[in-house]
């Protein structure tokens, strides 16, 4: 997959993504549970990634047909939206050499998901279709319509090919619409608060940077991996600048709340929507900064402008 | 002993007995102090040895670039072990997956 701007809205063979729209535990274990059992039936390599409760539930009306599925709680692999993919190709690859097809359940989103953290499921959502090409992959994402509100649905049927509401499967009409957006990464970012200093940084300035938001982490509390691992993302996109993007780039680190936010931009421009959301092979020598910073941070917001690109992190307190 | 320093950055290269070459890196390894790795890996290679130890134990941040002078060192000689290494060296290791090509010194 090279390109995917003008979108593409003909579903790809070998990748089927379907959307389903529940609003009670019942249906969403009606819509779940025979999509799970059809998969371990064929002998599919199984994979639920569901926020609690919902892992639970599902696990348990699953019976003994649990036992060949592998679960993840979404909230903390998931957390930060831009993981997910990640870990999905890593399951496809463990089992790429047995060529059994792999059947997903991924529910990214819950009521009280931040309204940023939405936007980046629903990139997220759409990356999907891009990340999954030739592979036989079924993914059946769930979205509770009460909690989530209106335009979570609409957004879902434009990322979905495929809508299943109350057991009845059709094709959706505005699928591959948002598609082509996420190739530049999503909507404007809210704008930082006015009384935040820029500073402008080369290669010389990597330490300052780190120095800079070690101190703001430390003020803000975190705990000491947490904030290690937010230094280090901070470093990394830095370090993205001074190589990728000019040579330079500037920052700028704040506190929205009890969130620790750094801001990094330069003159460079992420041409590819999957960046940092495939696992670097061992082989390979670079192109790990930004897979790391979504490991690291809880959440992380990618946006390519005409001129420019930036790139915000965020550790909750 | 040869040491290579760069912008706060040291490393140090030891040849053992048995031709073994330790590599002491103090400091903090970023892309402004990673050339420093980088020659003293050449340095190890000089003395033709039968495996390389980094002794990280002094490495107070690590990034990627750091990673990937560890592996890049791999490509010249197999055998490669990580001594002592500091938390942030241990958690960079374990998050990239990389525990198993650049194992830690039992």
């Amino acid at each position: 997959m090279t390109s995917v701007r003008g979108g593409d809205p003909v579903p790809r063979a070998g990748f089927n993504h379907e959307a389903l729209f529940y609003s009670t535990d019942a249906e969403f274990l009606a819509g779940t549970v025979p999509y799970v059992r059809d998969g371990v039936d064929a002998d599919d390599a199984v994979l639920a990634v569901v926020p609690e409760p919902h892992l639970g539930l599902l696990r348990d009306a699953l019976g003994a047909a649990a036992a060949p599925v592998t679960f993840v709680d979404m909230r903390t692999v998931g957390l930060n939206p831009a993981r997910v993919i990640s870990l999905y190709l890593d399951f496809v690859d463990a089992h790429g050499t047995d060529h059994r097809p792999v059947r997903g359940v991924g529910e990214a989103m819950w009521p009280g998901r931040s309204s940023d953290e939405i936007v980046e499921c629903q990139i997220h959502e759409a990356l999907l279709n891009v990340a999954f090409g030739e592979e036989a992959v079924t993914m059946l994402c769930p979205f509770h319509q009460g909690g989530l509100g209106p335009s979570i649905v609409e957004q879902a049927q434009r990322s979905h090919p495929w809508l299943n509401q109350g057991g009845a499967r059709t094709e959706s009409m505005t699928y591959g619409e948002i598609i082509a957006d996420a190739a530049s990464f999503g909507p404007p970012l809210e704008s930082m608060p006015v009384d935040v200093d820029t500073e402008t940084f080369t290669v010389g300035e990597l330490r300052h940077v780190r120095q800079r938001v070690a101190a703001l982490a430390a003020s803000a509390g975190l705990s000491g991996e947490r904030a290690a691992d937010f230094v280090l993302a901070a470093s990394e996109l830095a370090a993205n600048s001074v190589r990728h993007g000019g040579g330079t780039g500037t920052f700028a680190a704040w506190m929205a709340g009890t969130t620790v936010v750094c801001e990094v931009r330069d003159s460079g421009r992420i041409e590819h929507p999957l960046v940092g959301r495939r696992r670097p092979s061992p082989d390979q020598l670079g192109g790990r900064g930004l897979w790391l910073a979504n490991q690291l941070c809880d959440l992380v917001q990618i946006r390519v402008g005409e001129t420019d690109s930036v790139v915000r992190i965020h550790q909750y307190g | 002993m040869e040491a290579v320093e760069n912008d706060g950055l040291t490393a140090e290269v030891n040849v053992e007995p048995d031709r073994t070459v330790v590599v002491r890196v103090v400091g903090e390894i970023d892309i402004s102090t990673v050339e420093a790795v980088r020659t003293a890996v050449a340095t190890a290679m000089e003395h033709d040895p039968i495996g390389i130890v980094f002794d990280l134990s002094e490495v107070r941040f690590i990034d990627s670039s750091g990673i990937a002078v560890l592996l890049q060192s791999r490509k010249a000689i197999e055998s490669i072990r990580i001594r002592n290494p500091s938390s942030v060296v241990g958690r960079l290791i374990e998050l990239t997956g990389l525990t198993h090509v650049l194992p830690i010194e039992p």
